[in-house]
């Protein structure tokens, strides 16, 4: 099963609306993060370094809906934390599938065997299963042994009742291509709606600073794993990202595409970093200085981040800004996305973002 | 000295010092808890998460206050970093050196079986 036709044509529409408006800094995904209390502890993260008493508030119900209204995205997603520690979750759900939202709901998978129950299978619900790579590289990632197989298990059983699911993956330095390789053909195995990749992005919070990939190395190591992709991985993402990913052509980032809100209030400029917080969407939108961000700025911040919530907006909005881009879209859809081989020294993508 | 060493668990900076506004942003970005005193005497004792620019003020989580407290920054007279700085924890690399000692000792105890 793929993305449904309904969730393309709902954000073909939405995208398109947006354009003819002339609105220029539209959201596109907005990332929900209800707590940031979690179940693991993983080394890569800089969601979860808060005291105690930070740790245990969350966003209520009405202040999700609230949230999700004002925006105005057509796909929330819900990462964290861990959302399915939140006593509201359910509800949440229940709540953005009312109002015909596509919904993402990240987890670690350790909860959702026991929790799987609460939730109705619907087209608007996808549970997307952070996995990190093989069992050894997942385990290894979060920091604690046996995490992998008790994720392996749920996306089965989650699979089998018919949820949609998608697995959630972030590659850190030392990401070993030939085992990335593996660990797709794993998830085609499970039957996973598609796979979802993203370079990590060195937080300035994160306990690990030198596990982070360089932009350079980013290309040669998405270069290795997506070459001669085989027919059995689908990837939940359009093909421009991932010939973004592997360096054939260059995005700048689009911090507005994926706005966040969390129980501080909207996160100025983006999903990762924080420069402060705004009571309203449209106060975010309208103060935030969106020249300051994204690697054109030369903000050192932004310098090495390829980040999916930065970057898969900018993709979308060049498929549908350009004739150049809708081509290249149905081309990469058709045919695969353009990956050049890694043993070419040539990459374009430093070449055009150089210019 | 470097930032995150000089705005570490223990410092305190009062207003009239020179590099208050510097100690402030450290404040905002530090990932522990602060107390904050204000000209009327009261102290705020929980996270400092955001500078309002609009309000000039300083939004704060208190430890035992569901709600989010506004304090005007020309009314704070001291700020100290009371809190353990939750971001210094635990690093990946040394996951996984424990992690590479177990295999490789696992490794050795298969070849000394073999043997």
């Amino acid at each position: 099963m793929g993305v449904p036709v309904s969730q393309m044509y709902t954000v073909v529409s939405y995208i398109l609306g947006q354009r003819l408006r002339g609105n220029k800094h539209y959201p596109l995904v907005l990332m929900l993060e209800p707590l940031f209390r979690c179940n693991l502890s993983c080394a890569g993260c800089g969601k979860i370094q808060y005291p105690g008493h930070i740790l245990k508030r969350q966003l209520s119900y009405e202040e999700c809906m609230s949230a999700v209204e004002e925006c105005g995205a057509p796909i929330v997603s819900i990462p964290g934390g861990e959302p399915l520690l939140h006593p509201e979750m359910p509800k949440i759900v229940e709540g953005l599938v009312e109002r015909k939202k596509y919904i993402y709901l990240c987890t670690n998978a350790i909860l959702l065997k026991k929790k799987m129950d609460e939730y109705k299978p619907s087209k608007y619900l996808t549970f997307s299963i952070h996995m990190d790579g093989l069992e050894e590289d997942h385990d290894e990632a979060v920091c604690r042994d046996g995490i992998y197989q008790r994720a392996v298990e749920a996306i089965a059983i989650a699979v089998k009742r018919g949820y949609r699911v998608t697995s959630n993956t972030t590659l850190f330095q030392g990401a070993n291509p030939e085992r990335t390789r593996l660990f797709f053909d794993e998830m085609a195995k499970l039957g996973v709606e598609g796979m979802m990749l993203s370079p990590g992005y060195s937080y300035s919070k994160a306990p690990d600073q030198e596990s982070f990939l360089p932009r350079k190395e980013t290309y040669e190591l998405f270069r290795e794993i997506l070459f001669r992709p085989k027919k059995s991985w689908k990837f939940n993402h359009s093909p421009l990202f991932l010939e973004y990913l592997a360096g054939t052509r260059h995005f700048e980032c689009t911090p507005w595409g994926n706005p966040t809100y969390n129980i501080f209030g909207w996160q100025k400029p983006c999903y990762l970093l924080q420069k402060g917080y705004t009571k309203t969407f449209k106060e975010l939108i309208e103060t935030t200085k969106w020249e300051e961000y994204g690697q054109k700025s030369k903000n050192p911040e932004c310098a090495n981040c390829m980040v999916h919530s930065g970057h898969e907006a900018t993709a979308v909005d060049y498929t549908f800004g350009s004739l150049s881009g809708f081509l290249s879209t149905i081309r990469g859809t058709i045919l695969g996305p353009k990956i050049t081989n890694p043993k070419n020294d040539n990459i374009p993508a430093l070449l055009e973002a150089a210019k | 000295m470097s930032e995150s060493e000089k705005y570490s668990q223990g410092y305190t900076i009062e207003a009239q010092d020179g590099d208050f506004l510097e100690a402030m942003e450290a404040a905002v970005d530090y990932r522990g808890d602060t107390t904050i005193e204000v000209k009327d005497g009261k102290v705020w004792d929980g996270y400092l998460f955001n500078y309002d620019e609009g309000e000039k003020a300083l939004q704060v989580y208190p430890k035992d206050d569901p709600s989010i407290v506004a304090i005007p920054v020309t009314d704070v007279v001291k700020v100290s970093f009371t809190g353990k700085d939750t971001a210094s924890g635990k690093s990946w690399e040394a996951w996984a050196k424990k992690k590479g000692e177990e295999r490789e000792k696992i490794k050795a105890q298969e070849v000394d079986e073999d043997e």
